[in-house]
C-alpha cells in the first residue's frame, strides 16, 4: 500500500483541511461576549442565543435586551444548555489534540522529510502515535511501571518492535525528548514545548479554571471542605441563589452585613461593597449554573483576586493616563507622542486597502487539492497502525 | 494584569490584525492595552477618499459591557462629530452590544462619514450644508482631508 503512496504533502494537506475546520469550530463554541469557550453557557429562552453565563449575566445587570439580537430579556430568562457545554469539552480536546499534531508533525523541522517525496505517511501517523504514547515512557525510553498504557494492552511482536526502534531513536536524538505541558498536560516534543506553552497560556483564562478545585456543592455542604467560609450559615442562603438587591433602601450597615453572611470582605466605601456584592451574585451564580460548580471559598478567593487586580490597574491606569482632556493642544499631543505609531497604523490600513483575501484563496485551494485517494490512503494507514 | 476587558482587548487585537476591515487599523499604545491609536482611511470614490484619520478609543475595565470613549484627533468636519473630536454615534451610546469589537467600531465609524445622520447633529453647520448646499459641504470635507495628511 505504501509504495502506492502518491505523497506531494498528502498528509500535509489533509490535515490542513481538518486544522481549518477545527479553527473555524472556534467561533461556534466562543461566546461573543468575551470571546472564549463558553463556560458555563446559558441560552435566552426567547432568542436561543447563548453565552457564558458571567458575560450575560454582567451584562443583564445594566441591561435588558439579548446582546445579539436586541429582544428584550432578562437574567430569570436564562437556562442552561448542557448539550453546548458538552459540544465545548468536545471541540476542546479535537483543536488541543489538533494543536500536538500540528506542533509534532506540521512545524518540526526534524520531520521535513514529511515534505519531501520520499516520505511514507506511515511513519507520520506512527509519530503521532508515538509521541501520544510516550506518557508511559521516562526519558531513556524505558517504560515506566505502575502506569498502564493502551499500547501494551493491543501489543503485537510487530508493534512492540516498532516500538522499540523508536525509544532508541529517542535515545541518540535528544530533540525528541517528550516534555508535558504544565498547562494542558500534552506531551509534546521538548523542542517545541517553550512554543506551545506560549500558545496554552492564552488560551488558558487567568486562573479562573482549576479542574482540581472544582467539587459538587453537595459535598461542600455535607462538610467534605474544611474551609471556614464554608461554614453553617451559609447553607440556608444557597438553597436559594442570591441576587442582586435594590441597593439604594440598603443601609451601608445592612449591606456589611449581607456581605459578612457570604463571608466577603466589608472593607471599602459604599460603591466598592455594592460592587462587591453584585460581583459575587454573578460569580457565585455562574459557578452554580456550570457542569462542575466549584466551592462558595473559591468564588469569594476569586472575587479578592478580581478586586486586587481592579485596584492594581486603576492605580497604573492613573499614573500612566490623567484622565483624557478634550481640549485641541492634548490631541496636538496624543498626536505628537504617537506620531510613529500612527504611521505604521496609516501604512497597515493602506495595505488593508489593497489587500484581496489571499489567505482564505490559499486554504480553499488546499482543500480542493485534497481528493478522496488521499484521504483513503489516510483513514487506511490509521487503522493498519491500530 | 488579566482582567476580562484586558484578555478581550487582547482577543480583538488579534483578529483585527488577522483579519483587519479594508481601510482601517487600530494597536494598543505601548504601556497601556486599555488605550489604543487608530485610523480610518477615507472611503474610496466618495469625497473623504485619500483622508488619513486618526482615532483613540479609551476603554474601562466595564469593557465590553460599556462602549469604550472613541474620539478623532484629526480635525474632521461632519454632521455627527463635535469639535472636539466626539462621535455621535448610536452603537457607542445607547445601541451598544457587547458583542462589538474594535473592528465593528471601526468599520461604522468609516460608514459614518459617507452616511451622516443630520437629524441629531453634533455640528449644526456641517448638518446644515450637508442638507442645504451639499457643494460647500463637500469643499469643507476636502478641506480636512487635505489637512489630515499633514499631522
Amino acid at each position: 500500500m505504501i509504495s502506492n503512496v502518491q505523497p506531494h504533502g498528502t498528509l500535509q494537506q489533509v490535515f490542513l483541511s481538518l486544522w481549518n475546520a477545527i479553527q473555524e469550530g472556534e467561533s461556534i463554541v466562543s461566546c461573543k461576549i468575551c470571546g472564549e469557550t463558553f463556560k458555563a453557557p446559558m441560552m435566552l429562552q426567547k432568542c436561543s442565543h447563548v453565552f457564558c453565563s458571567l458575560c450575560i449575566r454582567r451584562w443583564f445587570d445594566s441591561n435588558s435586551i439579548c446582546p445579539e439580537c436586541r429582544i428584550p430579556s432578562s437574567a430569570g430568562e436564562l437556562c442552561k444548555v448542557r448539550l453546548v457545554e458538552d459540544f465545548v469539552e468536545l471541540w476542546d480536546t479535537l483543536s488541543r489534540k489538533a494543536q500536538t499534531v500540528n506542533d509534532l508533525v506540521m512545524s518540526n523541522p526534524l520531520r521535513s522529510d514529511l515534505y519531501s517525496n520520499t516520505y511514507q505517511p506511515s511513519e507520520v501517523v506512527q509519530s503521532f502515535y508515538v509521541n501520544s504514547s510516550n506518557s508511559n515512557t521516562d526519558e531513556e525510553g524505558r517504560d515506566v511501571p505502575g502506569k498502564k498504557s493502551r499500547d501494551n494492552k493491543i501489543d503485537t511482536p510487530k508493534r512492540k518492535q516498532r516500538k522499540k526502534k523508536r525509544n532508541n531513536v529517542q535515545e541518540k536524538d535528544p530533540s525528541h525528548k517528550i516534555a508535558e505541558c504544565p498547562i494542558c498536560g500534552i506531551h509534546i516534543s521538548i523542542r517545541l514545548i517553550q512554543h506551545h506553552v506560549d500558545i496554552c497560556l492564552t488560551k488558558q483564562s487567568c486562573s479562573e479554571e482549576n479542574i482540581s478545585d472544582r467539587v459538587f456543592f453537595s459535598g461542600r455542604l455535607n462538610g467534605t471542605s474544611s474551609n471556614a467560609h464554608t461554614e453553617a450559615p451559609l447553607e440556608s442562603t444557597f438553597e436559594k441563589r442570591p441576587t442582586t438587591l435594590w441597593y439604594k433602601n440598603l443601609s451601608d450597615r445592612k449591606l456589611k452585613d449581607i456581605l459578612q453572611y457570604y463571608g466577603l470582605s466589608t472593607r471599602g466605601d459604599r460603591n466598592m461593597l455594592i460592587r462587591r456584592h453584585k460581583e459575587f451574585v454573578f460569580r457565585y451564580n455562574a459557578e452554580l449554573d456550570s457542569k462542575f460548580p466549584r466551592p462558595v471559598s473559591s468564588v469569594i478567593k476569586d472575587i479578592e483576586e478580581w478586586e486586587k487586580q481592579q485596584e492594581w490597574n486603576s492605580i497604573s491606569e492613573e499614573a500612566l493616563n490623567p484622565h483624557l482632556e478634550t481640549t485641541l493642544s492634548y490631541n496636538e499631543e496624543i498626536c505628537h507622542i504617537a506620531k510613529s505609531d500612527f504611521e505604521s497604523l496609516v501604512q497597515q490600513a493602506k495595505k488593508t486597502m489593497f489587500k484581496t483575501n489571499s489567505n482564505h484563496r490559499l486554504s480553499n485551494l488546499c482543500l480542493e487539492s485534497i481528493n478522496n485517494e488521499d484521504i483513503l490512503v489516510f483513514t487506511q494507514q490509521e487503522e493498519g497502525d491500530n | 494584569m488579566s482582567t476580562p476587558a484586558r484578555r478581550r482587548l487582547i482577543r480583538d487585537f488579534k483578529k483585527l490584525q488577522q483579519d483587519p476591515p479594508s481601510g482601517c487599523s487600530g494597536a494598543p499604545c505601548e504601556n497601556d492595552i486599555m488605550r489604543w491609536n487608530a485610523v480610518i482611511l477615507g472611503p474610496e470614490d466618495s469625497i473623504w477618499e485619500g483622508g488619513t484619520f486618526k482615532l483613540t478609543f479609551q476603554f474601562t475595565e466595564d469593557y465590553p459591557n460599556k462602549p469604550p470613549t472613541v474620539k478623532f484627533i484629526s480635525k474632521m468636519y461632519h454632521p455627527n462629530i463635535y469639535s472636539d473630536g466626539s462621535i455621535c454615534l448610536d452603537i457607542l451610546q445607547n445601541q451598544w452590544s457587547p458583542i462589538y469589537d474594535i473592528s465593528a467600531i471601526l468599520t461604522s465609524i468609516q460608514s459614518l462619514l459617507c452616511d451622516p445622520n443630520p437629524n441629531s447633529p453634533a455640528n449644526s453647520e456641517a448638518a446644515r450644508l450637508y442638507q442645504e448646499n451639499r457643494r460647500e459641504y463637500d469643499r469643507r470635507v476636502q478641506e480636512v482631508v487635505e489637512e489630515s495628511w499633514k499631522g
